[in-house]
């Protein structure tokens, strides 16, 4: 048994040990970028061995630009570094709310005596997946927005936390009811035990580690969804379009959140690859860190005993 | 039973007007963010006035005026055929890697399809993009279309990628159900009768194993139609989710279509219902 725990722990330091690199990299990394916030490489003469010649952004990566540039010229790497803080804590805030108040009226819903069990109501709503609410909450707002990226960022927010807690209150929920049945919460509710003393002392001991993996696959899944908006240029912290003849012609983003990037970069996948990958695997392993945490998690708290296959 | 059902289409109706009207209601125009009423309460009462006179099924696109049902049948019929055929594969590939994962004792491979499991679509949609053309680029060999051209819908990629996911989620689910089936007595019993490997798979951990997968579907559909978005926008297919995201905000035009997605999802559900079905009458008798 013991084994069985200390197998589960490599992937805990792991994933513990990137995620606060992730968060170190998202408050120190504009300290460390190479170039400032708003500096652009435009236009410029390079000298050739057939003599002078005029070069414009996206520069590949090079010694001067180590992740390349942008169509604009901004350094990809400078771009990334900003970013990072916006992409990293706004999934961590959202899924903590989620968790905190779907936990909490979960748990209150889940303790209630003979409460009935609250069910999603889920049917033909599952026609409409969770971005495309979001998408149209956000196509308003977002495009040009008098707003502050900060104030953008609290609204977006807040929105995909609401959006999420149903699913947590009825996880919660069901779980609560599920331990209700054991037997030494039946016997201190007989010998008049009230709720706060079930909750603190029988329910929640029990239902904490479920609560730390559903709140790690809940930072994954709010990723997922950041990532869904930017390709449709909804970024975090607001969107500025420049509008042509034809519409809408260049899309930037505000905070240069990592989705936003990728959703930036996917437009040059044929020509300048240099643009979507830096951001598209700092993304993965961002998802990688949070995931190889959640499995290590999993296999921890993993039930000791139990039955082998026949088969 | 009835009322239930009836219920839930209601809620639909409220829940899609809501979210179409949604961008109206908020007005960002003054340099400030302002909520008004009036314009959402006008674009529903004249979609209610134009669903006599059939205004209310047209769109624009640019300044001519189109209509919603002659453009949408196509969009319908090629969203409807990726999901079907997507689901089909993902159904067999999650019970035939389901059951093989249920025997895996290593847990590297179930880190790896878990963790392909975790990979966002876009994510890998773009990646398997970038595969085909650094392969193009290096070797000179076009493996698949990287998105759709004007007349010609990408094929390959966009059904890899709407059966991939789906079936990842449902090998990691599924093979759960296998490992804990196979501690079940009565497959104990089996064995020791002696009654041969396939012949137990088939018969009593497949048999078992249905009506799990049944209760699956719902997830399974729900996790399709969102991935249909991602994939119909990234390879550029003609589908109906082009209508949402292409023509700007249109009320009728994206009440309308939100609705033929529910219909669409109902249509679906009912296909994998069916094909499940089949499967039972193909492959379990007594």
């Amino acid at each position: 048994m013991t084994e069985r725990r200390k197998k589960g722990n490599w992937r805990i330091y792991l994933g513990l040990s990137l995620v606060l690199l992730f968060m170190l990299m998202a408050v120190v990394g504009p300290f460390f970028a190479p170039y400032d916030r708003d500096e652009q490489d435009g236009i410029k003469t390079i000298q050739t061995e057939e003599g002078p010649r005029i070069v414009a952004p996206p520069y590949p990566p090079s010694e001067e630009h180590w992740l390349g540039t942008d169509k604009w010229g901004y350094d990809m790497l400078t771009m990334m570094l900003y970013g990072a803080k916006y992409t990293v804590f706004t999934a961590l805030v959202v899924a903590l709310l989620r968790v905190l108040i779907g936990g909490g009226i979960g748990l209150y819903l889940g303790i209630r005596p003979g409460g009935k069990k609250w069910q999603l109501q889920t049917g033909w709503l599952g026609s409409i997946p969770p971005f495309i609410m979001v998408y149209f909450l956000l196509l308003a707002i977002n495009f040009n927005s008098p707003l502050s990226p900060l104030e953008l960022v609290v609204i977006q927010g807040i929105v995909m936390t609401i959006l999420g807690v149903p699913g947590i209150i009825s996880t919660i929920q069901e779980k609560t009811i599920d331990l209700k049945k054991n037997l030494f919460v039946t016997a201190s509710q007989a010998m008049g035990a009230g709720k706060w003393h079930m909750i603190t002392r029988h329910i929640f001991p029990l239902l904490k580690e479920n609560l730390v993996v559903l709140l790690v696959n809940e930072i994954i899944l709010v990723l997922n969804l950041i990532g869904q908006l930017g390709l449709f240029y909804l970024f975090l912290g607001g969107t500025i379009v420049e509008y042509g003849f034809f519409g809408p012609e260049n899309f930037l983003s505000r905070t240069f959140e990592w989705a936003g990037l990728i959703g930036l970069g996917k437009n040059f996948l044929l020509i300048n690859q240099w643009m979507v990958i830096p951001p598209i695997l700092a993304f993965m392993m961002l998802i990688f860190s949070f995931y190889i945490l959640s499995r290590g998690l999993e296999q921890k708290y993993q039930q000791t005993y139990h039955k082998a296959p026949h088969i | 039973m009835y009322r239930g059902k009836v219920i839930s289409v209601l809620v639909l109706i409220m829940f899609v007007i809501l979210l179409s009207g949604f961008p109206l209601m908020l007005d960002t125009s003054q340099g400030a963010l302002k909520f008004t009423v009036t314009p959402f309460v006008e674009a529903v009462k004249s979609y209610t006035d134009g669903l006599t006179t059939g205004e209310s099924f047209t769109y624009k696109i640019k300044d001519r005026e189109r209509s919603f049902f002659e453009d949408m049948t196509g969009f319908f019929t090629l969203s409807l055929t990726y999901l079907f055929i997507g689901g089909v594969i993902a159904t067999i590939v999650g019970i035939l890697a389901g059951g093989w994962m249920a025997g895996v004792r290593q847990n590297g491979i179930k880190d790896v399809v878990g963790f392909l499991g975790t990979i966002p679509d876009f994510i890998l949609i773009i990646l398997l993009q970038l595969l085909v053309i650094l392969i193009y680029k290096s070797t000179g060999i076009r493996v698949a279309k990287v998105a759709s051209t004007f007349n010609e819908p990408a094929v390959l990629l966009p059904l890899l990628t709407i059966s991939l996911i789906p079936a990842i989620y449902l090998i990691n689910s599924l093979s759960q159900r296998t490992y804990q089936i196979m501690t079940e007595d009565y497959v104990l019993t089996a064995r020791a009768r002696g009654l041969n490997k396939l012949y137990i798979y088939v018969q009593h951990i497949f048999r078992n194993l249905l009506p799990f997968l049944k209760a699956d579907l719902y997830k399974v559909t729900s996790i399709m139609m969102g991935n249909l978005f991602i994939v119909e926008y990234l390879y550029n297919l003609p589908g109906m989710t082009r209508l949402l995201f292409t023509y700007g905000h249109q009320f009728n035009l994206i009440v309308n279509t939100l609705f033929v997605l529910a219909v669409m999802y109902v249509v679906f559900l009912w296909g994998m219902k069916l094909f499940v079905s089949g499967l039972e009458r193909v492959f379990i008798y007594d």
